[in-house]
């Protein structure tokens, strides 16, 4: 246990650091920059902010001041002469380039928590429905409940997630009147878009527990169970579930990761400023500490919740050690 | 006293090419304290004649189209599943044939066991596992105890085996169905088993069915033999009888084909002639002609019943119930006859 956290571990900032510089360098390269949008700056005022911002600085010492935990600028980290580390390192994601007056921290510290909320609540839907369907339909195969689950699955996949949300709020918002239409001020508000945004989530998870469900059936060991005379409940609870449900293990992983970083759809037809808008928004708009700072948000959840599933592999199938991976 | 009875089952599974009978009019009888033996090449319907005593049949895909199956005084075949659910494991139990697929990977060996008497016994979880390590101590397992706690493949192979063994037994079981029990064994494991097979008939006289193709095997532990040519009994006699002087041409040749241990030595393993009959397009009349040097036209054309033979001055002594389903089998036996006396 301790060995494989530790591994974990060093294995979390080696792949951080190398998306960091990786995405580093690719946002550089990408033509334009933050300052130089449809209204042109004069040429002196762009000089002075992109010096504030040590754009003006030959690129290796840019990164080494992104990187950190130091600061090589003899005025004070961005003249401020309090603030005397800087750098990703020290925990610091820097200033924003497009919003002036916060730092990537203070903006992510805001949104993150909401996409976090929201992405939660639609990982617990598209648990608890995706795997007692897909349960259900492997167990009642061939029937019509299985042939129903499974269209229902299919439109889960097939429907984007903002015909779901808009449905959603037009039944159980506008003529029901039971939900409120957007907000994130209270846990209701999140009901809805959690639900939308878990759909898609919850139709994959029961296509992948139904598929592994039927294909574990068909294992020798299961035969063996229900020779044993087991009620089919246990044969299939006990003994089919374990392995028909490490498919839908391994793709959650991942798949988490997506919900919880927040969809820029979802959140934007429910009003709830969370993360999602930023990934898109970020990136066209060359705010380089921010697209960096959610690219670091993202690379550090999807390896912690893969390592997450290789920890859930080793309770799910007892050959798998956990020393060895 | 007779355990288990099955009448003129038949079998039928559909396939894209096709229905086919894997179990085509196999009647037997099982009596307490006996090991009877169902022997045949692979496909010739002896593992589905297992399924079918457990009513695993429709599980597996197939539909037993007609036959009873009478075990204390009931047709199991007309039971629904509840009741069916009832007897297996507790009644009639089955041994699988490869121990590393047919226990479950995922849970431990002392729940496999303990699990059969939650079910049947009700006991708790705690008296279960108790028994349960018991029973590994009566395969022979060492240190039962801990090892109820361990997964199958922290097992050997053959420790393996006798777990899926003492699962079989667990809930002490009437009727034994033991499909291919020791192929995957070495030799001192499989006698070990054997040994094991052989008390429970003798101290509970529980009946043992033994699925196997090892003919070595059948002839030194079985009473009686029923070989299985394409979902048919071809031949049924006493074990010793039976491989002594063979009525059957396919008896014959697949006791010239065992593979012998210690015996002479052999340059070549000699193979019953020609391949296993396809199921899906069997031949008119005996379908096992094809590969027979003694086929006739008769056989060509008509499919032979089990009968005794027709004259007594073959030298073979009519014992009672021995059959074969052949028109040449005078000759077979007599040429046997023959070779004994000479």
């Amino acid at each position: 246990m301790k060995r494989f956290v530790l591994r974990r571990a060093l294995g979390l900032v080696l792949t951080v650091w190398i998306v960091v510089t990786t995405a580093f360098l690719m946002m550089r390269v990408v033509p334009g920059g933050p300052f130089s949008a449809e209204r042109r700056l004069p040429a002196a005022v762009l000089a002075n902010v992109e010096a504030r911002y040590h754009l003006d600085w030959p690129i290796w010492r840019q990164y080494l001041q992104y990187l950190g935990p130091f600061n090589l600028d003899s005025q004070g980290l961005l003249g401020d002469r309090e603030r005397p580390f800087g750098g990703v390192l020290a925990g610091d994601l820097g200033p924003s380039f497009r919003y002036r007056d916060y730092t990537v921290n203070q903006i992510l510290g805001e949104s993150l928590p909401l996409s976090l909320a929201l992405g939660s609540l639609a990982l617990a839907w598209a648990v608890a429905f995706g795997t007692t369907f897909g349960i259900l339909a492997a167990a009642r195969r061939g029937t019509k409940l299985d042939l129903s689950l499974r269209l229902v699955a299919a439109l889960g996949i097939a429907l984007p997630s903002f015909v779901i949300a808009g449905l959603l709020v037009l039944v159980f918002s506008l003529a029901l009147g039971w939900s409120p239409v957007a907000g994130s001020s209270t846990f209701a508000h999140f009901i809805l878009p959690s639900l939308a945004l878990g759909a898609p989530v919850a139709a994959y998870v029961a296509r992948l527990v139904r598929t592994g469900l039927i294909e574990s059936l068909s294992q020798d060991y299961v035969r063996t169970a229900v020779a044993k005379g087991l009620p089919y409940s246990t044969v299939i609870l006990r003994h089919a579930a374990r392995g028909g449900l490490l498919p839908a293990v391994s793709y959650l992983g991942p798949a988490a990761a997506g919900v919880l970083t927040g969809s820029l759809v979802i959140e934007r037809i429910f009003a709830i400023p969370g993360t999602g808008s930023h990934f898109v928004a970020s990136a066209l708009s060359r705010d380089y500490t921010l697209a960096l700072g959610v690219t670091i948000v993202y690379s550090v959840l999807i390896y912690s919740l893969n390592a997450l599933v290789d920890f859930a592999y080793t309770r799910l199938d007892p050959r798998i050690a956990l020393e060895e991976l | 006293m007779t355990l288990l009875q099955v009448d003129n089952l038949r079998v039928r599974y559909d396939t894209p090419r096709g229905p086919l009978w894997a179990v085509d009019q196999l009647s037997f009888k099982l009596e307490s304290g006996e090991m009877v033996a169902l022997v045949g090449e692979s496909g010739s319907g002896k593992s589905t004649t297992a399924l079918a005593i457990l009513g695993l049949v429709p599980y597996s895909g197939g539909t037993v189209e007609t036959g009873e199956i009478w075990y204390g005084g009931r047709n199991l075949l007309a039971l629904d599943e509840r009741e069916f659910r009832k007897l297996r494991a507790s009644e009639i139990a089955l041994v699988f044939q490869d121990a590393s697929a047919a226990l479950n990977p995922f849970l431990t060996i002392g729940l496999q066991l303990a699990e059969v008497l939650e079910v049947h016994r009700g006991l708790s979880r705690r008296e279960a596992l108790k028994e349960s390590a018991r029973a590994l101590g009566d395969v022979g397992i060492p240190d039962p105890e801990s090892r109820l706690h361990a997964y199958p493949h922290e097992l050997s192979g053959g420790q393996r085996q006798r777990a899926l063994i003492a699962m079989s037994l667990v809930a002490k079981p009437k009727v034994l169905i033991a499909d291919e029990p020791t192929t995957a064994l070495d030799p001192a494991v499989a006698l070990a088993v054997l040994d094991l097979l052989k008390r429970e008939r003798e101290e509970r006289g529980a009946g043992v069915v033994l699925v196997s193709h090892d003919l070595e095997l059948v002839h030194a532990t079985a009473n009686r033999v029923h070989v299985m040519y394409a979902g048919r009994v071809i031949e049924q006699a006493d074990a010793h009888e039976l491989f002594e002087r063979p009525w059957h041409p396919y008896t014959a040749a697949l006791w010239r084909a065992r593979a012998r241990i210690g015996g002479e030595r052999q340059h070549r393993l000699a193979a019953v002639p020609g391949a296993p009959a396809e199921l899906t397009a069997l031949p008119p009349g005996c379908a096992f002609h094809p590969r027979c040097e003694l086929a006739t036209d008769r056989c060509r054309r008509e499919r032979p019943d089990l009968s005794g033979l027709r004259r007594a001055e073959t030298g073979v002594s009519l014992s009672s119930g021995r059959r074969a389903a052949c028109f040449e089998k005078e000759r077979v036996a007599g040429a046997h006859a023959e070779a004994f006396d000479a």
